[in-house]
């Protein structure tokens, strides 16, 4: 689905943000030029409703489904629902599986899940859900042992299990594989869900091993449109929808579909998922350049996470700088033209460490220091280069200890 | 099939056709090689004298690789695909080999008994074809101590082929395939093809007997709408994913329907209908120089389909008119149209030409004189040839859509 070059608007060829550097791309992603030209082109071309039963709306139809056997035929044995975000389809899977689990009471959530899994576990409380947070290791690693023996207790009781891939803000590869067998010995029934958003083409996972009962995708992460995601739900598919109506998507989440953007996702999708060995190679070299620069430049600094190799997403570097501020840091490395978060930009109002450092028990200092650097296949060790100088020059402008009481 | 460097594919009744086998065996390779080209995954494609060796990109990624044997494993005259391991024809080599196997299978699905399967290309090879499994078989135990030896009916089985003096190969799965004869090996067929259960699944029935389907679709806009038209376009395409090029012919056919319905009698509408679709069909086959046409009739289905009115519909064709599931029961039907994944095409609603303009109780024992007496004072030849005039070309290859016919109505 390449568009060719003169199809591109001017802008879209030059570097975007003043020739910044983007380090944020566990946040969100430039959306992949071709893909932002098709958009624009099938938004004024095929833009009829693929329900409507005229030749249009008929092609309109075949294109979203198209997009949807592309994504799918990934995914051997599910069913993919497109919806407007990552969020949305961790709500569907937690409070879908959740409605036609009448019997099952209890909903199981890791310490370090995304607010979007914590709140949709939280909404089901007032239906009678007893929510149970899973404690993790110091790396943000679901103690397994922990949930054994917890599942032995109440694994009867499990309506859903909700484990992510990868951690947000820490980068942590969760055993998820663990946590399938586990599920399988002690709560049979119960409805595993996992947040992959962070883990499309920045890790490399075989949905199919893990076998977990559905999976939700998010576009913009992995360059394509925003407003944009999916849930892979394991055949035979059984969830309450949030959204009824029009009775779209199965019937799982009634809306008009938003075929050039699933179109989109899906292009994005074949290039994260089909080179997602590639990637991660690239992101491997490009973190621990990364990492190894910032020793250097700051001895002190601490890298989270797990550290051993294959222990982190290679597309998240976690590192606290003890006795600054994380946002100060961020602050004076925007200034210098490099972009970067501090812990989860999705939410990042909270001043407070987050529950995600709460939860691995972080150290107060190391807390308050950190910053994410969110790296992208897309990035090159030219661009790795140009941060560490700028990290090397504006590092040594935001105070130290200046706000710790 | 993780990382599996070929595909061993074994074929069906080529075995015994003596004197074809040469051309068969380059068919089946042939229609390999041209329906997994467009999936980038494949290196070569080599008949050997009792396999077809397919060669595996090993850089390819994993969902191409997959899709590749999901086409064989739905290629006619493939009888069985396993997915293989090259190993270094050595006793050393292949114990690892096939002990490392038998470990991950043990992990994975914890059979209980095994046997080494072990046949000889190269026959100078030291040992003979028992003394290897036997040898090989200790292997196994030594390292999967739980697992039993069983000959007949085990759980799991380990192939091990010696090909040459320098390299075997190693599987674990024979995966079944439709088995018959290469599509094209028999000829081109002109198929009837509608959006019902029946006439795809018959399309893929001869496709197994070596048949290259020319499918026509009898398209009645405005009376019928598109989405009718896009039922058979998606059921064509699950049945080009075995041809490397089909063309899909969109017949239109309001004004034969139209007239029909005003100069004859109601309760033989259906009989007509058939009729001039045969000749249609019939007149198409002629031009491609193709010997038959073929239907997903069904004998006593419904009621164009009684002996009577299928030898009515019959005599106005002059080939034969082949139809794969005469004799089927509707189960059976829906049990392949499943597995070809087009019971959900199917099952979408829409309008069909068929029931246009026809009585609730049509004739079920119309005989030749009453259908040409029905048809006494139609210009039929001009009729035919209008239809010829208004089809409609669609060309579909390895199951897509070749043109972009998703432009507005002209």
């Amino acid at each position: 689905m390449r568009v060719s070059a003169q199809l591109l608007p001017e802008f879209a060829k030059r570097p975007t943000m003043h020739d910044a550097i983007y380090l944020d791309n566990a946040a969100t992603t430039r959306t992949d030029p071709a893909i932002a030209a098709q958009l624009a082109e099938d938004s004024l071309r095929h833009y009829a409703n693929p329900a409507s039963t005229h030749r249009a709306g008929l092609a309109a139809r075949r294109r979203l489904e198209q997009a949807r056997e592309t994504i799918a035929e990934r995914l051997p044995g599910y069913r993919v629902v497109f919806t407007a975000s990552g969020t949305e389809a961790i709500h569907l899977a937690i409070r879908g599986a959740f409605g036609v689990r009448p019997r099952r009471r209890r909903v199981l959530v890791s310490a370090v899940e995304h607010p979007a899994v914590l709140r949709a576990a939280e909404a089901l409380v007032p239906l009678g859900a007893e929510v149970e947070t899973i404690a993790v290791d110091a790396a943000g690693r679901v103690d397994t042992e922990r949930l054994e023996a917890r599942l032995a207790e109440v694994g009867e009781q499990v309506a859903v299990c909700a484990v992510m891939a990868v951690q947000n803000e820490l980068g942590t590869i969760e055993p998820l594989e663990r946590v399938r067998a586990l599920l399988a010995r002690h709560a049979p029934q119960a409805f595993f869900f996992v947040d992959a958003v962070q883990a499309l083409g920045k890790i490399v996972f075989d949905p199919e091993t893990i076998g977990a009962h559905a999976y939700a995708f998010a576009s913009h992460k992995i360059h394509g449109p925003k407003g944009m995601g999916c849930l892979a739900v394991r055949e035979p598919v059984h969830l309450a929808p949030l959204l009824t109506g029009g009775g779209q998507e199965f019937g799982l989440r009634s809306g008009t579909p938003d075929v050039p953007g699933a179109c989109g996702f899906a292009t994005a999708f074949v290039e994260a998922f089909d080179h997602a060995a590639r990637h991660v190679r690239h992101l491997e070299s490009l973190r621990a350049q990364l990492a190894e620069g910032i020793a250097r430049i700051e001895p002190g600094a601490v890298v989270h996470g797990p550290g051993e190799p294959g222990g982190c997403s290679p597309s998240i570097l976690s590192v606290a700088f003890p006795g600054r501020r994380g946002e100060q840091v961020q602050h004076a490395l925007e200034a210098e033209g490099l972009y970067c978060s501090t812990g989860s930009a999705c939410h990042s109002a909270e001043r407070k460490p987050g529950h995600v450092l709460r939860a691995v028990g972080m150290d107060p200092v190391l807390a308050e220091g950190t910053v994410r650097f969110g790296l992208s296949w897309t990035n090159t060790e030219a661009e790795i280069e140009r941060a560490l100088e700028i990290i090397a020059a504006a590092l040594p402008r935001v105070p130290a200890r200046a706000t710790i009481a | 099939m993780t990382g599996a460097d070929l595909l061993l594919v074994r074929f069906a009744e080529i075995g015994i056709k003596r004197g074809n086998r040469k051309r068969f065996t380059r068919a089946l390779a042939d229609r390999i090689r041209e329906t997994t080209e467009a999936f980038g995954a494949v290196r070569s494609v080599r008949p050997t004298h009792s396999r077809i060796l397919v060669e595996l990109d090993p850089d390819a990624p994993a969902v191409a690789r997959r899709r590749v044997l999901e086409r064989l494993t739905d290629t006619p005259g493939v009888h069985t695909v396993s997915p293989a391991h090259r190993v270094a024809a050595d006793m050393e080599a292949l114990a690892a080999a096939v002990a490392d196997r038998a470990e991950q299978i043990v992990a994975r699905r914890n059979p209980a008994t095994f046997r080494i399967t072990c046949s000889r290309s190269d026959k100078r090879f030291p040992l003979t074809s028992d003394e290897i499994a036997r040898e090989l078989g200790g292997a196994v135990l030594a390292r999967c101590p739980g697992l039993r030896v069983q000959l007949k009916g085990a759980d799991l089985e380990i192939g091990v082929e010696i090909a040459t003096l320098q390299h075997a190969y190693v599987y674990a799965e024979r995966l079944p395939g439709p088995g018959g004869v290469p599509v094209g090996t028999a000829g081109g067929v002109v198929h009837l093809l509608s959006g019902g259960f029946d006439s795809p699944v018959a399309g893929s029935l001869l496709q197994v007997r070596g048949c290259e389907l020319t499918p026509i679709y009898f398209h009645s806009f405005p009376l019928v709408g598109d989405a009718a038209r896009e039922k058979v376009i998606d059921l064509a395409r699950i049945l080009s994913r075995r041809q490397r090029r089909m063309q899909l012919g969109v017949v239109g056919f309001t004004e034969v329907q139209t007239t029909l319905r005003d100069r004859c009698p109601a309760d033989l509408l259906v009989v007509l209908y058939r009729r001039m679709m045969l000749r249609v069909a019939d007149a198409i086959a002629e031009r491609l120089g193709f010997d038959a046409v073929s239907t997903g009739d069904a004998l006593s289905q419904v009621a164009s389909q009684t002996l009577p009115n299928l030898r009515t519909i019959q005599a106005v064709c002059s080939r034969p008119v082949l139809r794969p599931l005469l004799a089927c029961n509707k189960e059976q039907i829906i049990d392949t149209s499943r597995r070809l994944g087009m019971f959900e095409i199917s099952a979408r609603r829409a309008d069909d030409c068929c029931s246009l303009f026809v009585p609730r109780h049509p004739r079920t024992r119309a005989r030749i004189e009453h259908a040409e007496r029905a048809e006494r004072g139609l210009d039929i030849p001009a009729l035919v040839a209008q239809c010829l005039e208004r089809t409609e070309w669609i060309e579909l290859s390895c199951g897509r859509v070749c043109e972009p016919e998703d432009a507005p109505r002209a």
